[in-house]
């Protein structure tokens, strides 16, 4: 078992461990009969709270303008209409179209230097995701895959690997590659819980019962002449399947308080958010949030004020409950995009795709708040100090959660290196 | 093949066989046994007897079912099966289920997962491939040419064109058919090895992975339109060498030509550049080099002289039949991860190859051999395997040092070889450098001849095209003209043949200019066509100077490559060797727990008897202490009593000489004054006789007193005598009893250490336990657990649940309906069984949709390695709670759920139950289980029924092939 930094030590702590551990132990045997779910003991929820890392990726789809977001450059030829205005914490300015998000400057971490040098959606979107650049005849997997293998315990009901977007998904994702599709992304389309996690209703609760209880039987019976590790993870996955029902609730975001819902926006990025909350408390290691659609080559300074005016309410409304809740801790967030936009505005007041020099945000975990690393020039058209690229982010994300990047996932006999072995984290925000 | 032949043959095969047989001590047979017995004596060889015993004729029935044709057997095949008495009634069902058009099917399933890992079907339909693979299994096609057409592939129209799904849906991207090509086709994932000599796999070399993708380079896709539909076809175009660097040793090129893993590099002929093809490349064409490298592969590869290629395939169908390949995973075969058993491999691959890549055939000895027939459960040998294994293990250890050394030469032999082939290559660098040089210039002198005559036909366009307009001109005027004659005062017309006439001239006088301007242009090509000899020289004299540079350098990739597999060979068996030493090592240790451990019992329950004898004494030993203790305590007190009567007869003897004495005294005094006072009267006389007589009898009671005394003197020594001895008595048990304390000590802690020792060597028996389940796990010794693939699983499900019959059935009788058989038809084998594989292909037809759903939930992603089992939540609650699975399993036209909910004795109905959805019949327990839950459930009968299948289709006993 990896050593666990954070505990306490505390009997307290050790008596939930056990619980916790003694819950998850007797699932795995397979004798579980509707017992009490994982997070049904208040003591084992609160422990993983500050025990379990988690992420939360915003994915900014199409290319966030990090001019009229993170990096504004008023009264610059390249700085556009908007003014920058003052953030919680003193000397760092962000753009007026995200005065909540200012007020919560004190929580976050700016990287103001990133430099992908890859200009295509689909590439960006590839680099950013795998912390490599595409090749051919290789696959990687993306982050949600590399964090739900590297931080979700074996025995987690919930999927370890959720996407949330505004429409379609329902299924599984093909974006684990190597790491199989057990680490593929659950998406929930337009915030929908999964697909088949409600009994038909020719299947009473009763009948559900029966026959799980004669399957075990008939289980036992088999095992009893051999039983090995897929045999386990076979039987464990109906067990699975069953807390998962009964913890269904957990994507039901109408369950939260309808202040929250208010405070969070009445649109589909407050809802996404306020369930990835909820998601969060529940215990899932990674939530994706996708945010459509940033890809302003016409008419970039309008599609940026609505835009941004629904992320600024939920996105503030977010980080402030993580850190007042204590979550902030133990949850990475990332706010990305496949890249920047260009600093020229072009004849459709429009800005078009930039890598050279752009802004990542982040929040949580042992990373520095309140600061903005790295540094564009007067105009934003070049990184002059902290450049970093997306390898460089991809190792910092999972050094940040305390995945040893430089390590390897040993996936049925084949070492693989967990990011890509010939780039560094970012050290100066690690210490 | 002439008997002279197939003799040779065999002696080549047994002398193949005895080298590398020996090493592991084989006799070298006088004959050959067919292959599945052979296979059996490598396994036995290794494993040295231990084994899992072999499945019940239900299991296996079952096994080789799902193995052979995807679904499990019928209750009906299942029955007759069990009661056929045949000895040899496991080979007879396997030709049976080999010759079923399901078979085709199964494998089609198996090579398109296979070769194509669920990537999407785009440029050839999904349909088409898979009816080209199953027409290739039905015919049984030999797989080596499957794999050459495969590999050989272009997509023009015709018989084959499917077979370029492998590249087409690929987009001919190169590198990425390298690395399928290396994984699929030669069992070696070379990726690592794409930028630098993996750093993981020692034998993995840049060049092999840049040797391979040479064959691919020239790779392109084409397109025509067709219609309204573009179609995609693969073209070849030619390549140079491949030059390269290692990312981690910059500056440092080298180059290798076109290389087939396990071959040295081709040897390629040098063409002047525009000679290169026979079919050039153009839009839309496929182009065809005269020297086609993937035609090269493709034969090479697949003729039976490669050795990885064979044991490649050999290996793949192993893994099928046995759910684990020797080498595993199939597509990591290096010396750091070799084959289970190396000697077998190369067996299997040979045998292959000798069987003319036969797959039936080849199948067929798999599932004949005693390994493939092993069961699931821990064997139960252990005790003969260890009294063996000393034996074996100084045999092993003997053949293994000569393999050490081996390997020791082997290795320097690599390096030097490695060396020699550096250096040669370093030599030849500056040449291929001046090669490709002349060989570019050449090529500029081509398309500029290109451009050149490109500029000719259009002069010669333009001059002709004006000499047709002049024609046409000439026979307008010849027209114009003769009207104007029959019309003279036309004068219109007589305008329009002076027009005529001037347009004749200046057209005269364009062709003129044109035709000037088109020698002009064929002057040009003279021109460059005269550079074209002194480029082809400089280019001839090049080639000459490389020759004798690149013939060492073929030279030494020769020797390297030879010393190479050698070397892999060496690592390979050798590591063998210590991992069946190990093993070895294991059991010797678990049957020496084994015996410590039952010592160390039988010394535990002494230590517990001897414990329990000790505290029995110590029991006895407190009554006997309370008993001395008594006595020393009564003899105190007698003591006591003794020395008291002495005291009180002492005080009596002082007390009586008291009284004598003053008697004495008194009858003195008396005396004298008697003798002084004769006559006093009264007379003194009585009254000094009656003391006299007083005193007397004072001094006898004294002298009485002193018997007394001396009485209880003596009864005072004997009570310190008595107590003496009581005390020493009670000393004595003391001391024993502290000696039995030490007794039962000692036996207490004789017991802990017999305890602690059991322990301990349970300890060590559950580690070698643990090494051997899981060698045996991987070396054959147990069955494998075989997942059933997303195909299988949906196949299986629609025909345990009646629904593929039900629609076999449908489809006949429409079939029958659209072209009835005649009754001679009938009586023909050959059109009964056409009959039926149209029946089946129907059926398919009609239910392939569901596939796809099982896919999507149980299968890895595309492109992804598709072997790794997962179990995932959202496949139980598929299954669970999804419609697909439900509504099949419902009660339904006579199917399993409604035969049992109709059932009319539970026992039968538990009977067909576990016949149709398991496979075997049911346990007692498990008839009076059913019997239990459906008699609980009159009232619903169905849903109860229902429930049951459910939990017996979600079971794991359905979800594996075991």
């Amino acid at each position: 078992m990896k050593r666990c930094e954070y505990a306490c030590g505390s009997a307290e702590h050790l008596i939930a461990r056990r619980q916790f551990l003694g819950v998850a132990g007797g699932v795995a045997a397979g004798s579980m009969l509707g017992g009490l779910g994982l997070f049904a003991s208040p003591a084992a929820a609160a422990q993983l709270a500050s025990d379990q890392k988690r992420v939360v990726v915003f994915n900014m789809h199409g290319g966030l303008s990090q001019l009229e977001s993170w990096d504004p450059k008023p009264g610059t030829e390249t700085g556009g209409p908007f003014r920058a205005i003052p953030t919680s914490v003193p000397g760092i300015h962000i753009s007026e179209l995200l005065p909540m998000t200012s007020q919560q400057m004190h929580h976050l971490c700016l990287v103001r230097g990133v430099n992908t040098s890859e200009d295509d959606h689909g590439k960006g979107a590839y680099m950013m995701t795998t912390g490599r650049r595409e090749m051919p005849g290789a696959d990687y997997p993306r982050l949600g895959a590399v964090f739900s293998k590297a931080l979700t315990p074996e025995d987690s009901a919930l999927p370890g690997h959720v996407i949330i977007t505004p429409g379609g998904g329902g299924g599984r994702g093909n974006d684990s590659a190597y790491l199989g599709p057990r680490y593929s992304s659950i998406v929930l389309g337009n915030g929908n819980p999964p697909a088949n996690t409600q009994r038909p209703e020719s299947i009473s609760e009763t009948i559900d019962q029966q026959r799980n209880d004669f399957r075990r039987k008939v289980n036992e019976r088999f095992l009893s002449r051999r039983r090995t590790a897929i045999t386990d993870a076979y039987t464990y996955s109906y067990e699975q399947a069953l807390r998962l029902m009964r913890e269904r609730d957990a994507f039901d975001v109408s369950k939260e308080p309808a202040a929250d819902q208010e405070r969070y926006g009445q649109h589909d990025l407050g809802r996404h958010c306020l369930l990835a909350r909820r998601l969060l408390e529940k215990g899932v290691t990674f939530i994706q949030v996708s945010h459509s659609n940033y890809d302003t080559h016409n008419e970039n300074f309008n599609f940026h004020i609505e835009q941004l005016a629904e992320f600024d309410k939920a996105f503030s409304a977010f980080i402030a409950d993580l850190a007042a809740r204590g979550m902030l801790e133990s949850t990475l967030v990332v706010v990305l995009s496949e890249f920047g936009r260009t600093p020229n505005i072009n004849l459709f007041y429009g800005r078009d795709h930039w890598s050279k020099a752009w802004t990542v945000a982040m929040a949580g975990t042992k990373l520095p708040r309140g600061i903005a690393y790295g540094k564009t020039n007067e105009k934003g058209t070049e990184v002059v100090d902290g450049q970093v690229d997306h390898a460089n982010l991809f190792h910092t994300y999972l050094q940040a959660v305390g995945v040893d990047s430089m390590g390897s996932f040993n996936v049925d006999g084949r070492e693989l290196p967990i990011a890509d072995p010939a780039a560094k984290p970012i050290e100066a925000l690690l210490a | 093949m002439s008997p002279d032949v197939k003799g040779l043959r065999k002696i080549v095969a047994v002398m193949v066989l005895s080298s590398t047989m020996t090493s592991l001590g084989f006799e070298s047979p006088a004959t050959i046994d067919p292959l599945h017995l052979r296979i059996d004596q490598v396994i036995d060889q290794v494993s040295g007897g231990i084994a899992a015993p072999l499945v019940t004729d239900a299991e296996f029935l079952r096994r080789v079912s799902l193995d052979l044709t995807g679904i499990p057997p019928s209750p009906q095949e299942l029955r007759e099966f069990i009661s056929n008495p045949s000895p040899d009634k496991r080979g007879q069902i396997v030709d049976r289920l080999l010759a079923s058009p399901l078979f085709a099917r199964q494998m089609a399933d198996m090579f398109d997962v296979m070769l194509m890992e669920r990537r999407p079907a785009t440029a050839i339909s999904a349909d088409e491939w898979h009816n080209y693979l199953e027409e290739s299994f039905r015919s049984n096609k030999p797989l080596n040419v499957l794999i050459r057409e495969i590999l050989s592939a272009d997509g023009a129209d015709g018989p084959l064109r499917a077979a370029a799904r492998f590249y087409l849906d690929r987009t001919g991207e190169p590198n990425l058919i390298t690395r399928d090509v290396g994984r699929m086709f030669f069992g070696r994932d070379l990726q690592c090895a794409q930028c630098h000599d993996s750093p993981l796999v020692e034998d993995f070399r840049q060049s092999d992975y840049k040797g391979l993708y040479a064959f691919f380079e020239g790779g392109a896709v084409v397109t025509k339109k067709e219609g309204d539909k573009e179609k995609s076809y693969f073209s070849e175009r030619t390549a140079g060498d491949v030059a390269f660097e290692s990312v981690f040793v910059k500056g440092k090129k080298h180059i290798t030509a076109a290389r087939i893993p396990g071959e040295a590099e081709l040897v390629e002929p040098v063409f002047y550049p525009g000679d290169e093809y026979s079919t050039p490349p153009a839009n839309g064409v496929i182009s065809v080099p005269k020297f086609s490298r993937k035609a090269q592969i493709a034969e090479i590869a697949t003729n039976g002289s490669n050795r990885v290629f064979n044991e490649n395939l050999a290996n793949r169908l192993w893994a099928h039949m046995m759910g684990r390949g020797l080498v595993h995973p199939v597509d990591m075969n290096h010396s750091g991860n070799p084959a289970t058993h190396p000697e077998l491999l190369r067996m299997l691959g040979q045998d292959l190859a000798s069987m003319k890549f036969d797959a039936k055939a080849f199948l067929k000895e798999l599932a004949l051999s005693k390994v493939y027939q092993r069961s699931i459960d821990l064997p139960a040998q252990v005790v003969e395997g260890a009294a063996a294994a000393n034996e074996r293990l100084s045999k092993l250890e003997q053949e293994r040092s000569p393999l050490a050394k081996s390997l020791e030469e082997s290795q320097s032999k690599f390096e030097t070889a490695l060396a020699a082939f550096e250096t040669a290559e370093a030599a030849l660098l500056p040449a291929i450098d001046e090669l490709n040089g002349a060989r570019a210039k050449a090529a500029e002198i081509e398309k500029k001849i290109a451009d050149a005559q490109a500029k000719v036909a259009e002069a010669d366009g333009i001059v002709k095209s004006k000499q047709g307009g002049l024609a046409s001109l000439n026979e307008a005027i010849a027209k114009a003209q003769e009207a104007s004659k029959q019309l003279p005062d036309d004068k219109a017309l007589a305008d329009v043949v002076k027009s005529l006439s001037e347009r004749q001239k200046a057209v005269t006088d364009a062709i003129a200019a044109t035709q000037k301007d088109l020698e002009t242009k064929k002057g040009a090509v003279n021109t460059v066509e005269a550079e074209r000899a002194p480029a082809r020289q400089a280019l001839d004299a090049a080639i000459a100077k490389v020759k004798p540079l690149r013939d060492p350098v073929h030279a030494a990739d020769q020797t390297l490559v030879a010393a190479r597999a050698k070397m892999m060979d060496d690592v390979a068996l050798l590591g063998r060797y210590d991992e069946r030493m190990q093993h070895l090592k294991q059991l010797v240790k678990l049957k020496q727990a084994k015996d410590l451990i039952a010592v160390a019992i039988t010394e535990t329950s002494q230590a517990k008897t001897s414990v329990a004898a000790a505290r029995d004494a110590m029991a006895d030993q407190a009554i006997v202490i309370a008993q001395k203790q008594v006595d020393v305590t009564s003899a105190e007190q007698a003591q006591a009593n003794a020395n008291i009567a002495m005291a009180e007869a002492a005080k009596e003897q002082a007390t009586r000489a008291e009284v004598a004495k003053l008697l004495e005294q008194a009858y003195a005094a008396a005396d004298s004054a008697r003798q002084n006072m004769p006559n006093a009267v009264p007379s003194m006389t009585p009254i000094a006789e009656q003391l006299l007589a007083k005193s007397n009898e004072a001094k006898q009671a004294v002298a009485a007193m002193n018997d007394d005394m001396s009485k209880a003197s003596a009864q005072m020594a004997e009570a310190s005598t008595l107590l003496e001895t009581a005390r020493k008595s009670l000393h004595q048990v003391l001391v024993e009893n502290t000696q039995k304390f030490q007794g039962v000590k000692s036996a207490e802690q004789t017991l802990k250490a017999a305890a602690a020792k059991t322990s301990e060597h349970q300890v060590t028996e559950e580690s070698a336990e643990k090494q051997l389940d899981s060698a045996w796990a991987t070396d054959f010794t147990m069955a494998v657990l075989k997942p059933l693939t997303p195909e299988q699983m949906c196949w299986s499900l629609l025909s345990i649940t009646g629904i593929y019959d039900r629609t076999k059935q449908a489809e006949a009788a429409e079939l029958d309906k659209a072209s009835p058989m005649t009754e001679e038809a009938k009586k023909d084998a050959a059109q009964l069984a056409a009959r039926q594989q149209e029946l089946e292909r129907r059926t398919y037809d009609k239910l392939k949709g569901n596939v796809g759903t099982f896919v999507a939930y149980f299968a890895a992603g595309a492109g992804q390695p598709q072997s790794d089992f997962f179990a995932t939540a959202d496949q139980a609650l598929f299954v669970a709670n999804g419609g697909t699975v439900n509504s099949w399993i419902a009660p339904a036209a006579g199917n399993v759920t409604e035969r049992l909910a109709n059932a009319a004795d539970w026992k039968k109905g538990a009977e067909d139950l576990y016949l149709s959805v398991l496979g075997r019949l049911p346990s007692e327990q498990e008839v009076a289980d059913v019997t239990g839950f459906m008699s609980a459930r009159e009232k619903d009968r169905p849903v109860a029924a229902q429930e049951l299948v459910w939990a017996l289709v979600t079971s794991a006993e359905f979800r594996f092939n075991h």
